[in-house]
């Protein structure tokens, strides 16, 4: 015991060498190391000066100056210090518990005073989590954004994907939908991809986090968020590398986002508990028609079915003469709040700490309630995570991850058209109708009604008990990793993980209140359905370590190693139809004639080796050089040019950074001002191996013929299919003024995607519409800045102000035959030419409304109509633009009408702490993009019996009138409708995205260590032009659904009350 | 000192572990979809060829709807509704835009690069000893003949189609360009002849069951007995097509001939009853059924479209017939493109019914008992093709089944009339078209093969004592021909005879545009007269414009979307 005991001080001794820990151990060990001072040179040099409290100017006592690997001292009860360093050249760094770490350069000086900020306060010498360990920032060659979390107890509802909104210039986040745990979509500088994968390679503790969902979902608009099974509680720290750093070979093309989850800091046994209770706010209604207005619409638009006057007054909904149906038909029913409601949440959180000298722990446990503002909808997520520390022997260090998190969601349909989105349903039902059976006497009955008059679903039943749509999901995590010490100087490191992640759904749609479906062969008047989603991943690292000191100022560290990673996911899915009654909900009740099953079976696997090489020379000059090898059983096997071993080919991705640390030269001695400026420039490559587990290879598939199964060619392979490339180069500036009370991080960049998938057209003689090939190419150029002030530094009122904010702007450069491709998604036509954005709204260009028939005429247009007649216009329909001046509107007239995405995104910050008082405030904002209003489109195209805005009240009926809405017209057979831009609106956004305002409470207890109360708010407040719901909303990833609504969920504001405890 | 040399050891272990990992690769980043099946995982047995075949045929099942709008919509028999988007109008008035959806040719191709596939692998499984000569050919001759088949519609909609013979495995192929050979029609021809030459004669008779016994076996509801054993291409009557498109009378004569001959007093076959006097022969058997035959209360004729698959009589007739089974992908399209209480896209031209009207029946009544409530038929004052809704009643929408009939005994005999008369042979032609060689005895016995009938009745019977001829069987008075004339004359007779007996089926626009081709030096507005006719008797305004259009050889034909 004694011989392991012994073993481990030596072990934190050397540890501390090549770390800059900032633990109190550091202090103890500290001494050790100045009685047996690491000598190397005898002309050693002498430095001393005061640490100071940056608010205060009072000096800090205890505070650790270190010189790495030669000497270290603690500053006295005056906050002075002496040092011995060995070469001018060097660098001093400063520690101490509660406070930052800071490095400082000698430029020559012998006197040095240092400021130091509390551990909060966010600088160019924070510690950013690497792949092969964590680095101060300042040394780091290549673009890289550390968010410290710092508990994030002040956000307890979000994802991890959601929260990064607003935290790091160039990462672009737009949350999916109000629904709870959906998470965020996050877009890295743009999209790099077209068909392939679009968001940063998530890497949580050493592990790769397969965030993809396999399968669709059975409910509508929905998508299962892996991420949001990690308590956000539970992370330490998220570093995203933008660029520069190539290590992750064809999954890093993306970016790379590296997740610390929470370890103990010390031995010393801590719980902190903390338990939150919200309110969900409802959302406002949008403003359509009330009964009067919708009832003199009908009429109008019936008419122009066909109907006469007075067979619209035989309908029973038209009548006010008393009688049985009377009351059915004479209610003013606001569905919108059927549907929506205010509710509640809460959520409580237990993590504790501790362990001894041989095994650290840190376990935690969390509970989350939220039940949405749809009704009847709501989520609870159970979650636990150990992570545990050990210490074998001197050489041997052994860490542990394990996490389970479980949840239970009652969800909803989304989307337009839908006989089953509640918010689809609320907008358009028929407002004189009522949720519930209604008596001949007015009596509202229990019972809900049915389909109505219409054919229109019930939105009442959309949201009841009886129409479920239940996701149940649970994931487990777990890592074992090793860390044995060869040598001083060389380590071999392992981790291993395995990921279980599998994700049910149940769903069940009554007949009472919902529109039956027309089948092939019967009508489906209720359906049950069940699918489950199951991924199995294996995961290991292995890499050897090397680190180096080739002197007292230059250090070579390098890393090489392999991963590896098998994954396999499966997709199942049944339905059926037809059940005995309402009451029959299983799959299994259903008529066995109408029983589908379908599903998908995916495997692949992924090696990845890679090189590691980071020298630093005289604390100033850094370089990193990155190369993998990547192989994956998603690539062709005859790529040209490719390195092949053993029949298997290889991407070779290389990188290169360096950057110069410009303010440690000795020439910078005499400008206090300047902190820290550094100059960065990287360029490398990275890869995007999304291409499909098989794209590569041709293959069969089944084929029916009357009940026998065949097989028939399922695709044109292609074994050139390789990875996408993305070439980034990126040139930087990070910088800190005024003792860091300003600092600022400037990027540029452009990152040009070779290589890039597309589904390419083919010769109709082949008999297949397309083959996936590598035959596209994209552009991303962009600039980053990020900035962050305190404003007020005194002891007792704090005020740091920051912003981030990018700009990208992406455009294709290669495309097939440089054909433009035009794909449809959600109503809205969706253009990629070459030369422009890969996502552009190509539509038709209106000009108002024809006010006469005979103006119409006069126009001389015809009018392609969606069966391909040409027809003239007429008064009351929109004037359309003749673009290509050939009298005919067509497809031909399209243009590009909108852009969606941003000119601008980011987010502004504000933390004022006044006392025990603290006020959290965070901005995000969008700028410049467009948005398809898809949603209004369908509620102002005027062509059913659907509920219309109030704003289709000012339509066109009679000639001479001059409005801007045209007329309302049975099926919209002049297509006023279509894709054009009176859908488009600005989607530019400025929203008080978290609001937190926390106390911490005095105590005199022994027992209990910290109390802190909270009030939080999110999306408090938004300001936007847009009229839809929200303008954040993100249907899917693709490239293609940006900005488009199709009536997701909408956003909504909700406030918490919550306590944190720590014993 | 020791401790380098463990360093060393330590270094080189993790090195091999590294490298080891590497030689293990090629296995590990080859993995075989689950959900699909890799193309080295196919065509390893006799099993997997069977899937081929059976995949092609279900591919081929889908162009059923395709195929009657192209065939007929583009003649003179088929005319829009007006519920018909601008895309089928474009079809009847012969004005195809490249967009249109109807004239696509890729899923065409679709079933053909399917049999480009599995024909190369046939070879190599041969060569490999995966499947044995009978194996093989049949399989061969199946899937050949069909992909014939498709080009020869290729060619009669297109005219210059790429002539793709390589199943284009991955997209290299697709940069060779020699791959994609365009050909005119009569290259085609003579290609698809030239395939059709090398198939050995025995493998032109049709796959049996005890042949094939993994591929032809009951599917559904469908016994092998004269159900399983239509659903494959009929052979000769494909190559006797071929001849007469080529011009090759006398070829084409021998196929038909053959075909028509194919039964045998060996009735046992457990495929089929192929029966001496019946089976092919447009006959009437006497049975008090009087089988097929348009008299009765209940029309029998109209009973080939709708009768089930295993009916005897019907099997006289059915050559090469497919169920559009309600139950399996891709159902039968034609309910809702025919029928009123479906979509009621198309319906019989006005011209179409007026030839029925015309005609005069034996009992010296007018009209036609193969026209009104057997072909088509009136539904509140409006014309519905009747030959694809027999079997629908719209109070049960959901019982669709049907059936895609593509040739049948009164098709074959007319094709065989229209070789024999450009043969020479314009009697027996006529006699055939009319009422047949019943009651004629053995007058026409010795005639040269394969114009020799022999109808004698008596202890032994002439095998064609039973024929009654197209217009017999339909009760009609026979039509007479111009002695001055008449080839010419017979060909105009059996060309209108082709419009009362088989209109909407999908022959009318090939046996036009096959005239037409022929007679292109001496009678050039043949075609744009024909189809004009079916705008001038609905009294459309579009006639000029399609004749003029049609005057036109360019016009003939479908744009051609090559990508």
């Amino acid at each position: 015991m004694y011989i392991l005991k012994r073993s481990v001080k030596k072990l934190l001794i050397s540890g501390l060498v090549f770390s800059a820990g900032s633990a109190p151990l550091l202090a103890q060990q500290a001494d050790t190391l100045e009685r047996n001072p690491v000598v190397k040179n005898a002309q050693t040099i002498q430095i001393s000066g005061t640490v100071t409290e940056a608010s205060t100017g009072r000096p800090l006592p205890g505070i650790n100056v270190t010189v790495s690997g030669f000497s270290a001292a603690l500053t006295d009860e005056n906050g002075n210090y002496k040092i011995n360093v060995p070469h001018q050249a060097g660098v001093i760094l400063f520690s101490g518990s509660g406070y930052q770490l800071k490095e400082a350069a000698l430029k020559g000086r012998t006197t040095i005073n240092m400021a130091l900020y509390e551990d909060t306060f966010s600088s160019v010498y924070d510690k950013a989590a690497l792949p092969h360990g964590t680095m101060l920032k300042n040394r780091i060659p290549y673009s890289v954004v550390s968010v410290s979390t710092n508990g994030a107890w002040n956000r307890p509802m979000e994802t991890p994907d959601s929260y990064l909104q607003g935290k790091a210039a160039g990462l672009d986040v737009i949350r999916r939908s109000g629904t709870s745990d959906i998470g965020a979509d996050m877009y890295l500088r743009g999209y790099n991809s077209i068909y392939g994968a679009k968001q940063p390679l998530i890497v949580v503790d050493g592990v790769i986090y397969d965030n993809n969902s396999y399968g669709s979902s059975l409910i509508a608009g929905h998508q299962n968020n892996p991420l949001a099974n990690i308590d956000l509680k539970d992370i330490d720290n998220i570093t995203l590398i933008k660029d520069g750093s190539s290590t992750y070979g064809t999954r890093g093309g993306n970016g790379v986002l590296l997740i610390t989850t929470g370890r103990a800091k010390d031995v010393a046994t801590r719980l902190d508990f903390a338990a939150y209770g919200g309110y969900n706010f409802n959302i406002s209604p949008l403003p359509v028609m009330q009964a009067d207005n919708y009832r003199i619409y009908l009429s109008d638009i019936l008419k122009t079915r066909g109907l006469t006057d007075a067979q619209i007054q035989a309908q029973p909904y038209m009548s006010d003469e008393a009688g049985p149906d009377y009351y059915t038909f004479h209610q003013n029913t606001g569905w919108q709040n059927t549907v929506s409601n205010s509710s509640a949440s809460q959520n409580y959180y237990l993590k504790v700490t501790g362990g001894d000298d041989i095994a650290t722990y840190a376990l935690s446990l969390g509970l989350l309630d939220d039940q949405g503002i749809i009704r009847n909808t709501g989520l609870t997520r159970y979650q636990t995570r150990f992570n545990g520390n050990l210490n074998l022997s001197a050489k041997l260090k052994a860490n542990v991850n394990l996490a389970f998190t479980r949840s239970e969601q009652d969800l909803n349909h989304q989307g337009l058209n839908s006989m089953l989105s509640p918010v689809y349903l609320s907008l358009t039902k028929a407002p004189f109708l009522s949720p519930n059976e209604v008596s001949e006497t007015g009596v509202r009955s229990p019972n809900l009604s049915d389909v109505d008059v219409f054919g229109i679903s019930n939105p009442a039943v959309v949201v009841s008990q009886n129409l479920q749509a239940a996701n149940s999901s649970y994931r487990f995590a777990g890592s074992f990793g090793f860390n044995y010490l060869l040598s001083k100087k060389m380590s071999l490191n392992t981790i291993a993980g395995v990921t279980f992640n599998k994700v049910r759904e149940n769903s069940f749609i009554p007949n009472l209140g919902i529109t039956s479906d027309t089948l092939a062969t019967a009508i489906g008047y209720n359906q049950a359905a069940a699918s489950v989603q199951r991924l199995f991943s294996v995961y290991n690292d292995t890499w050897l370590s090397y680190n180096h000191n080739l002197n007292a100022n230059n250090n070579l560290s390098a890393n090489a190693g392999v991963r590896f990673n098998s994954s396999d996911a499966e997709y199942d899915s049944g339905l059926s139809y037809n059940t005995a009654s309402d009451d029959f909900i299983t799959l299994g009740g259903g008529q066995s004639a109408l029983r589908t099953v379908g599903g998908s079976l995916g495997k692949w696997n992924w090696l990845n080796t890679y090189l590691n090489v980071n020298y630093s020379a005289q604390n100033k000059y850094f370089i990193t050089f990155d190369i993998a090898a990547d192989a994956s059983s998603r690539f062709g096997t005859e790529i040209p040019d490719a390195l092949s071993i053993g029949g298997v080919n290889f991407a070779i991705l290389p990188s290169v950074a360096a950057s110069w640390l410009v303010s440690s030269e000795d020439f910078m001695a005499d400008m206090p001002f300047i902190e820290s400026l550094k100059l960065r420039a990287s360029y490398g490559l990275a890869g995007n191996d999304e291409i499909g587990n098989y794209s590569a290879k041709t293959y069969y598939t089944s084929q029916n013929f009357l009940g026998r199964f065949g097989l028939v060619r399922g695709n044109i392979g292609n074994p050139e299919l390789k990875w996408e490339t993305n070439t980034r180069f990126n040139a930087g500036i990070d910088a800190a003024f005024l003792k860091e009370r300003l600092s600022l991080s400037v990027d540029f960049y452009r990152n040009q995607i070779s290589d890039m998938i597309i589904y390419e057209p083919v010769y109709t003689s082949t008999g297949f519409r397309y083959a996936v090939t590598n035959s596209g190419g994209m552009r991303n150029t962009g600039v980053e800045l990020a900035v962050n002030g305190r404003l007020l530094n005194r002891e007792n009122l704090k005020w740091d102000m920051g912003l981030v904010m990018a700009s990208n702007k992406n455009r294709i450069t290669r495309l097939p035959d440089n054909a433009d491709l035009v794909t449809d998604f959600g109503g809205a036509y969706i253009l990629s030419r070459n030369g422009e954005a890969a996502n552009l709204f190509y539509g038709y260009q209106t000009n108002g409304v024809y006010a006469s028939d005979a103006e119409a005429a006069a126009s001389g247009l015809l009018n392609k109509t969606a069966d391909g007649n040409y027809v003239p216009f007429s008064g009351g329909d929109i004037r359309f633009v003749d673009l290509n001046h050939d009298d005919i509107i067509d497809e031909n007239d399209r243009k590009v009408i909108g852009n969606p995405n941003p000119k601008l995104t980011g987010g502004y910050s504000n933390r004022l702490t006044y006392k025990r008082w603290g006020l959290d405030a965070l901005f995000t904002f969008s700028v410049g993009n467009d948005i398809y209003n898809g949603v209004r489109a369908s509620l102002e195209s005027m062509s059913g019996v659907q509920n219309q805005t109030e704003n289709v009240m000012n339509r066109w009926r009679a000639n001479g009138q001059v409005t801007d809405v045209p007329k309302a017209v049975w099926g919209d057979p002049m297509r006023n409708s279509r894709f054009s831009d009176r859908w488009i609106e600005d989607g530019s956004y400025l929203r008080l995205r978290s609001l937190s305002v926390t106390y911490n409470v005095p105590l005199r207890s022994q027992f209990i260590r910290n109390a802190t109360v909270y009030a939080l708010a999110e999306n408090l407040l938004t300001f936007s032009r847009y009229l839809g719901y929200d303008p954040e909303f993100n249907a899917n990833s693709g490239v293609f659904s940006r900005g488009v609504d199709i009536g997701m969920n909408p956003q909504f504001k909700s406030m918490q009350l919550g306590v944190r405890i720590g014993l | 000192m020791n401790r380098t040399i463990y360093c060393i050891i330590k270094r080189s272990l993790v090195l091999t572990l590294g490298m080891s990992l590497l030689v293990s690769c090629k296995k590990m980043f080859d993995i075989k979809p689950e959900d699909a099946l890799e193309s080295k995982q196919m065509y390893r047995n006799v099993y997997d060829a069977d899937a081929a075949v059976l995949g092609i045929y279900g591919k081929f099942a889908g162009l059923a709807e395709r195929y009657v709008l192209l065939n007929e919509l583009r003649g003179d028999l088929l005319d829009v509704t007006s519920n018909a988007d601008t895309y089928l109008k474009q079809l009847s008035t012969h004005e195809v835009a490249e967009d249109n959806p109807y004239a696509d040719p890729r899923p065409f191709y679709e079933v053909i690069i399917n049999c480009n596939d599995a024909l190369k692998n046939f070879d190599i499984m041969r060569k490999e000893n995966r499947l044995d000569n009978t194996q093989y050919y049949q399989r061969y001759t199946e899937v050949g003949l069909l992909r014939c088949w498709l080009y020869l519609q290729l060619g009669i909609h297109y005219g210059s189609v790429p002539y793709v013979t390589d199943p284009i495995e991955n997209v290299n192929d697709l940069k060779d360009e020699s791959k994609f050979p365009k050909l005119t029609f009569e290259q085609l021809l003579d290609k698809l002849i030239a395939f059709t030459d090398a198939i050995p004669p025995v493998y032109l008779n049709q796959n049996t069951s005890a042949a094939s016994p993994t591929l032809i076996m009951p599917m559904n509801n469908y016994p092998v007995k004269d159900g399983v054993f239509k659903f494959f291409i009929h052979r000769r009557s494909l190559l006797g097509d071929l001849h007469l498109w080529k011009g090759n009378y006398l070829k084409a004569a021998e196929y038909y001939k053959a075909v028509m001959e194919t039964g045998t007093t060996l009735t046992s076959s457990a495929d089929q009853n192929v029966e001496i006097y019946d089976t092919y022969r447009v006959s009437n058997d006497n049975s008090g059924r009087n089988t097929l035959l348009t008299i009765g209360t209940v029309n029998p004729w109209s009973a080939i479209f709708s009768n089930d698959l295993a009916e005897k009589e019907s099997n006289f007739e059915r050559m090469w017939i497919l169920p559009l089974d309600k139950d399996f992908a891709p159902g039968n399209p034609f309910i809702k493109l025919f029928s009123l209480s479906g979509n009621y896209l198309v319906k019989p031209s006005e011209l179409a019914i007026e030839k029925w009207q015309d005609q005069v029946r034996l009992d010296g009544g007018l009209t036609d008992r193969r026209g009104q409530n057997a072909s088509y038929r009136m539904v509140g004052g409006q014309p519905e093709v009747l030959k694809y809704l027999k079997k629908f009643d719209p109070l049960s929408p959901f019982e669709t089944t049907g059936t895609w009939l593509l040739y049948r005994a009164g098709v074959l005999h007319l094709r065989f009339a229209e070789a024999a008369n450009r043969a020479g042979y314009s009697d027996i032609a006529g006699i055939l078209i009319n009422d047949g060689f019943a009651l004629l005895g053995n007058t026409y016995a010795e005639y040269p093969a394969p114009f020799d009938f022999n109808a004698h009745k008596g202890t032994v019977n002439g095998q064609w004592y039973r024929n009654i001829g197209i217009r017999g069987r339909a009760v009609n008075q026979n039509v007479s021909f111009d002695a001055a004339n008449l080839e010419i004359d017979t060909e105009n007779k059996i060309l209108e005879e082709e419009a009362l007996e088989t209109a909407f089926e999908g022959y009318r626009w090939p046996d036009l545009l096959r005239v037409a081709l022929r007679r292109e030096a001496s009678d050039p507005n043949f075609l744009a007269d024909k189809i004009a006719a079916k705008f001038d008797a609905a009294g459309s305004p579009d006639a000029g414009e399609v004749r003029t259009r049609l005057s036109s050889k360019a016009n003939w034909y479908l744009p051609f979307k090559w990508k």
